[in-house]
């Protein structure tokens, strides 16, 4: 599981953390049951702040990939590797309807179309 | 033929083979010497000294001189240095020299009544020969003249640009270890062993605790360097600091190579393996020279990691 952060990037470092972390689950490593490195651990590795981390892993928890547990920490959940694969080109999805200007409501209609 | 081997080849088989030699021939003609024997000639014998001693004394010195000099070689082989042809034709040379003095004092006493008629020391010519000879061949087989030069594998890499920070964190563990060992006390329920239960539940106990803390191996890395935890409570727990570390790859390990499973040190090898199981393993070569193994997924990524950090560090100004 490689985590990779740019300081110098306009992203927000939380969402840079998120990415790499899905990234990770995209590809099984790691896999369900298993635990993502303690926010301590990384945040230090990395020359963050913990919350940083914390906010990831919280919006990594919103996403349903993983599980906050008080004692065991953040938990991969069962089929986080396809989700956070649909995550991803969902956010790829969205970027390149921006570039191309479609708006919302016309993108949900071509998801839909091609949904049903 | 690897660089371990012509040095082995030259520092231990060499010599090695003077003392086999010596040693089969001392026992074939041991009836025929005196004892006393000969031991020094000016125009005629003028010394004698007891021929269990002489014998015994010359191979144990051969047998010490053989260890020591490949030790040191293969040492000085282990840290990259480099190892002169003129050093390792001397070195094995003089570890030949005691079964080699041996056999030109022994000739001349085969088949005398007594050690006053021992003559006919001109082999000592022909042995002193037979020695050079043998360090000259030592010296082209095992003389590695120059630094030892880093591997020549393509150094992988993750592209971590300049300014970038990372953290790679990979695991293996081995289920089947655990289970086995987990398995233990019905085991001992099921076969009925003689021993006290008492002693049983203890060994059992120690067993399932080492297994808990061995089964697993975590290697992570940052800019600080490379942290190897064991088992489930992260203990023996080893740092290597990224100063430390020349060089990393991903290596294939076999599972009972590198001396098996579990924390295997090889004094000869220069080799440390955290090992749970065979397969990927992530190698890591130390300015020291000595290499260290883990054995977990994903070792290509660690160590593209480790390799992009330390070229990081080299041109960070800080």
């Amino acid at each position: 599981m490689l985590v990779r952060i740019d300081p110098s990037s306009t992203a927000p470092l939380f969402e840079q953390v998120a990415a790499s972390l899905r990234r990770a689950l995209t590809d099984g490593s790691p896999a369900p049951g298993e635990q993502l490195p303690p926010a301590r651990e990384l945040a230090a590795a990395l020359e963050i702040n913990v919350h940083t981390v914390l906010r990831a892993y919280a919006l990594l928890r919103d996403e349903g990939l993983i599980d906050l547990r008080r004692r065991r920490g953040a938990v991969v959940l069962g089929g986080a590797s396809s989700r956070a694969r649909l995550v991803e080109l969902a956010t790829e999805l969205v970027r390149e309807a921006k570039r191309a200007d479609v708006g919302l409501e016309e993108l949900t209609g071509l998801l839909k179309e091609r949904y049903s | 033929m690897t660089k371990l081997i012509r040095v082995l080849a030259a520092t231990v088989v060499l010599p090695g083979a003077a003392l086999a030699v010596t040693t089969v021939l001392v026992n074939a003609w041991w009836d025929r010497l005196p004892d006393p024997i000969a031991v020094h000639w000016s125009s005629e014998p003028d010394r004698a000294g007891a021929r269990g001693l002489l014998v015994g004394a010359s191979l144990i010195l051969g047998g010490v001189l053989t260890v020591a000099f490949a030790t040191f070689t293969v040492i000085a082989l282990r840290r990259g240095r480099p190892l002169p042809r003129v050093g390792v034709g001397l070195g094995a040379g003089f570890a030949a020299m005691p079964p080699a003095v041996l056999l030109a004092v022994l000739v001349p006493n085969l088949d005398a009544p007594d050690w006053h008629a021992a003559t006919g020391s001109g082999v000592t010519v022909l042995v002193m020969a037979g020695v050079t000879v043998l360090g000259v061949v030592a010296a082209f087989t095992g003389g590695l003249p120059g630094p030892v030069p880093a591997s020549a594998e393509a150094r992988p890499s993750v592209g971590l640009e300049p300014g970038q920070r990372a953290y790679w964190s990979g695991r293996a563990e081995n289920r089947a270890m655990l289970w086995s060992f987990a398995l233990a006390p019905l085991a001992i329920a099921v076969v009925p062993s003689g021993s006290q239960w008492l002693w049983v539940a203890v060994l059992v106990a120690i067993a399932e605790l080492l297994t808990a803390l061995t089964y697993r191996v975590t290697a992570t890395v940052d800019a600080t360097g490379v942290t190897i935890r064991f088992g489930v409570l992260g203990f023996p727990r080893r740092h290597i600091e990224l100063d430390a570390i020349r060089e990393a790859t991903a290596r294939e390990l076999t599972t009972f190579g590198d001396g098996g499973l579990g924390i295997r040190v090889n004094p000869v090898s220069g080799t440390t393996a955290y090992k749970v199981r065979g397969g990927p393993a992530l190698a890591l070569v130390l300015e020291s020279g000595r290499t260290v193994l883990v054995s977990v997924a994903d070792p290509e990524t660690g160590a593209g990691l480790v390799n992009d950090l330390i070229a990081q560090r080299i041109t960070r100004i800080d």
